[in-house]
């Protein structure tokens, strides 16, 4: 990868994402955890989980617990590869550098 | 435009970070419910042994096997409808624990109630350390705080430990899933 994937590369999503990686299976996180975790406004969180639903790097499931909303996001495989393809691209950088 | 290795080196930083509290908090939320469960179940255990102490190994036969079987089908629940199935290795944990528990007690020979019920909760505040050495503060938080007052219990209210147990001890396994539930 000589350029970084554009949709990860901003460091909310770069966030989101990293916070759903260590979720088993797949597991969803709900929307309320991810805010805190990534530490975001609800609006700007918002539109970045949309940016990454638009790429399909997540999964957005929306259902009520009773009378309570509830959003939660998963990570889609693409989402996945796409992830680890980012950090392979930053540690090159680092081991690039280390071997100049 | 390319990342800058320290750049490269900061976002790698970040990533790690924001990985380790993602899986906190996954921790945290798993270990909720079956915490609050076990503080439910020691108030059931120890107040009844403290009132029918000769019925006590019926008793905390009973405690166990009804909580390892909750514990199972609340850890099957707990994952998406998809991949759902028995898992196997949660019943399989409560079992290990309970034959390590029964073998140190084998070992150990004759032991009173109260004794009995300071080691097992002992053992568990180790496990709730370790697990906070590496998954998460919280944790750590609360093996310290119930190895304290089993300790505290067992050295200064002897005479009425298993009720303290019960009590103050199941109390405090519910209030800390309930907080992990919010963290």
């Amino acid at each position: 990868m000589d350029q970084p994937d554009a949709i990860i590369h901003q460091p909310v999503r770069l966030k989101i994402m990293a916070a759903l990686k260590p979720m088993p299976q797949s597991e969803p996180l709900e929307f309320v955890r991810l805010k805190a975790i990534v530490g975001a406004t609800e609006g700007n969180l918002g539109a970045h989980i949309a940016t990454l639903e638009d790429a399909r790097y997540v999964e957005v499931e929306k259902d009520f617990v009773g009378k309570k909303p509830r959003t939660r996001i998963r990570l889609s495989k693409q989402g996945r590869r796409a992830f680890d393809e980012y950090v392979v691209y930053l540690r090159d950088i680092i081991d690039g550098a280390a071997a100049d | 435009m390319p990342l800058s290795p320290n750049e490269a080196a900061d976002a790698l930083r970040d990533i790690s970070s924001t990985e380790r509290r993602s899986f906190s908090a996954y921790g945290y939320k798993s270990a909720a419910t079956f915490l609050i469960l076990w503080g439910l179940l020691w108030m059931v255990g120890y107040g009844g042994t403290d009132l029918w102490p000769a019925q006590s190994g019926n008793l905390w036969l009973a405690v166990v096997v009804v909580g390892s079987v909750i514990s199972t089908i609340l850890g099957m629940r707990a994952k998406p409808k998809a991949g759902r199935r028995v898992d196997w290795r949660i019943f399989a944990t409560w079992v290990s624990a309970l034959g390590f528990i029964s073998s140190m007690l084998t070992v150990v020979g004759k032991v009173d109630d109260a004794q009995v019920g300071a080691l097992i909760p002992l053992f568990f505040a180790w496990i709730y350390v370790v697990m906070g050495v590496w998954m998460g503060w919280r944790f750590a938080l609360a093996g310290v705080a119930l190895a304290t007052l089993t300790l505290g219990g067992f050295f200064f209210l002897h005479q009425h430990f298993l009720l303290w147990m019960a009590f103050v001890g199941g109390s405090t396994l519910v209030a800390t899933g309930l907080w992990l539930r919010r963290a």
